[in-house]
């Protein structure tokens, strides 16, 4: 199987080529630069030594602006999702995976979220990923183009940015104080998935028979609260916090019969003791290191 | 093909007005605080106000709030089937439901079933009653009890009561005495009849069906669909 992806460095992506080539699938990535040239974008399926079309069997596009501030957002997220169907279509890729965002759904109506909930997003970058949907599929009934859409949830696993609600409760354990997330009053309800398990998904999406639309998550609710008492306890003092406590939260937990069923995925790592445990040791290392060369500078001024 | 009507428990099923004022009282004289009429009580009840927010009224003792939520909590939990009353004609009504091709269940955000199992068997009531949903049976738990989490969890269970039974029942019926439940209702399309009762705040919402008495439900849902 040969597959072709966008956003192939980003923290998803990175993950994914690493387990596609382990489960020896061949992955090849649009990078940035000819994503950006329309010239290019096209001379890319052209075999320069053969001069025959290179051909793929799934396309997985992963490539996304999350900056609702962004001013690109709209041509990232709708425009190149447009374009690069239409050059599936063109090229004959049968296969295309989009990666979508539980900020699709907005406000929560019931709990679990199943697929067919009310979509009714509240952010620019929730809004950007529906009208991508919406293409998608608008380009998948007129065309041969088996559509999968994976409806990922917060993802979290090492290497992630520290702006996510992980890695900063993390940091912030390691100062002796976790705030929680300004977002929540420490009781809303979280739906995470690992990165590894976004992988496996996407995976199975590749091989699998069936496609359509699909939630992915580990299913299972866990409150930013309980999250930051698990993390508070690889350090021996630490204060939770509750910042900006609203009463009006959005719960959220997916239903996720459906991936199950279909595609035979069902996530396992769960946030944990043992799963947090080595990123939290490789933070702590990493804080170490960045403390003493920060001294170090300060000695040298 | 039958009809499934759809019970909430307290203050709809039955009246836990007693129930509600005793899990003050008897907490609060444990903790040596005084504590109000039942009078004052219905008015705050009606005002919309949760324990927590009653019992702040009288004390601003932190530690003693904990104290006297665990206690209301074990004294609900626990004695709850000595206060509960059963709403009158309850029997009557539920039998003359089933013989009209109908089909009953609970759905109630209370968190314990066996606490209505108990009840109800007491009662002799559980043979009417085909199946009890719970927020345990959603398993999922919100922690906080505000307002939009009641409707999040009277809508979920509606949802998923529903998709257990979309191919058996022509037509779903929900019974609830609240706003939440009013929400929770057509959030998922399904008839409302809003039993009104003297203890929770009354909705001004005017266009669903009320009763004030249980046996009032036959004219609403047997005569009508004749």
């Amino acid at each position: 199987m040969k597959v072709l992806l966008t956003g192939g460095t980003g923290f998803v992506g990175q993950n994914l080529v690493s387990y596609l080539s382990s489960k020896n699938i061949s992955v090849d990535n649009l990078s940035r630069e000819i994503l950006n040239n329309n010239k290019k974008l096209n001379l890319f399926f052209k075999d320069k030594q053969s001069k025959k079309n290179k051909t793929y069997d799934v396309f997985i596009h992963l490539a996304a602006d999350l900056d609702n501030s962004s001013n690109q957002l709209i041509s990232v997220n709708v425009s190149l999702t447009k374009k690069l169907l239409n050059l599936c279509v063109k090229n004959k890729i049968n296969r295309f995976i989009f990666t979508s965002s539980h900020l699709v759904y907005g406000k929560t109506d019931y709990l679990p979220i199943d697929e067919v909930h009310v979509k009714k997003p509240k952010t620019k970058y929730g809004k950007s990923k529906l009208l991508a949907e919406e293409i998608c599929k608008s380009c998948s009934k007129n065309s041969d183009l088996q559509l999968t859409i994976l409806r990922i949830s917060s993802i979290f696993g090492p290497g992630q940015n520290e702006k996510y609600i992980i890695p900063s409760m993390i940091q912030n354990a390691l100062s002796q104080t976790i705030v929680l997330h300004k977002y929540s009053n420490g009781y809303q309800l979280l739906d995470l998935i690992h990165v590894n398990d976004v992988s496996k998904a996407i995976f199975k999406a590749c091989i699998s028979k069936k496609y359509g639309i699909y939630n992915l998550s580990l299913g299972m609710g866990i409150t930013s609260f309980d999250l930051a008492k698990i993390i508070s306890k690889f350090v021996n003092k630490c204060d939770i916090i509750v910042e900006n406590k609203k009463n009006e939260t959005n719960h959220f937990l997916y239903d996720v019969s459906k991936i199950k069923n279909e595609l035979n995925f069902s996530a396992s790592l769960k946030p944990n003791l043992k799963i947090l445990k080595p990123w939290f040791t490789k933070n702590l290392k990493n804080n170490k290191s960045k403390n003493s060369r920060n001294l170090n500078n300060k000695r040298k001024l | 093909m039958k009809n499934l009507i759809i019970f909430d428990f307290d203050d709809t099923l039955v009246d836990n007005s007693k129930l509600d004022y005793m899990g003050f009282k008897i907490p609060c004289q444990k903790l040596e605080i005084n504590f109000p009429t039942k009078k004052k009580l219905v008015i705050y009840r009606k005002n919309g106000m949760l324990a927590k927010e009653i019992f702040q009224k009288f004390s601003n003792d932190k530690k003693k709030l904990n104290q006297f939520l665990k206690l209301r909590k074990n004294f609900l939990k626990n004695k709850s089937s000595d206060y509960l009353e059963i709403k009158p004609y309850s029997s009557l009504v539920f039998q003359q439901l089933i013989n009209n091709e109908n089909e009953l269940i609970i759905a109630t955000a209370n968190q314990n079933p066996k606490i209505i199992y108990k009840f109800l068997k007491e009662k002799n009531l559980n043979q009417f009653f085909k199946k009890i949903f719970t927020i345990n049976t959603l398993n999922i738990d919100l922690q906080n009890n505000n307002y939009s989490n009641r409707i999040l969890i009277k809508t979920s269970l509606l949802r998923m009561i529903i998709k257990n039974y979309k191919n058996s029942f022509k037509n779903f019926v929900f019974v609830g005495n609240s706003l939440e439940d009013y929400y929770a209702a057509k959030k998922n399309k399904l008839d409302f009849i809003y039993f009104q009762n003297s203890y929770l705040p009354n909705p001004k919402i005017r266009n669903f069906k009320r009763i004030t008495r249980m046996n009032q439900i036959i004219n609403l849902i047997i005569e009508e669909k004749k």
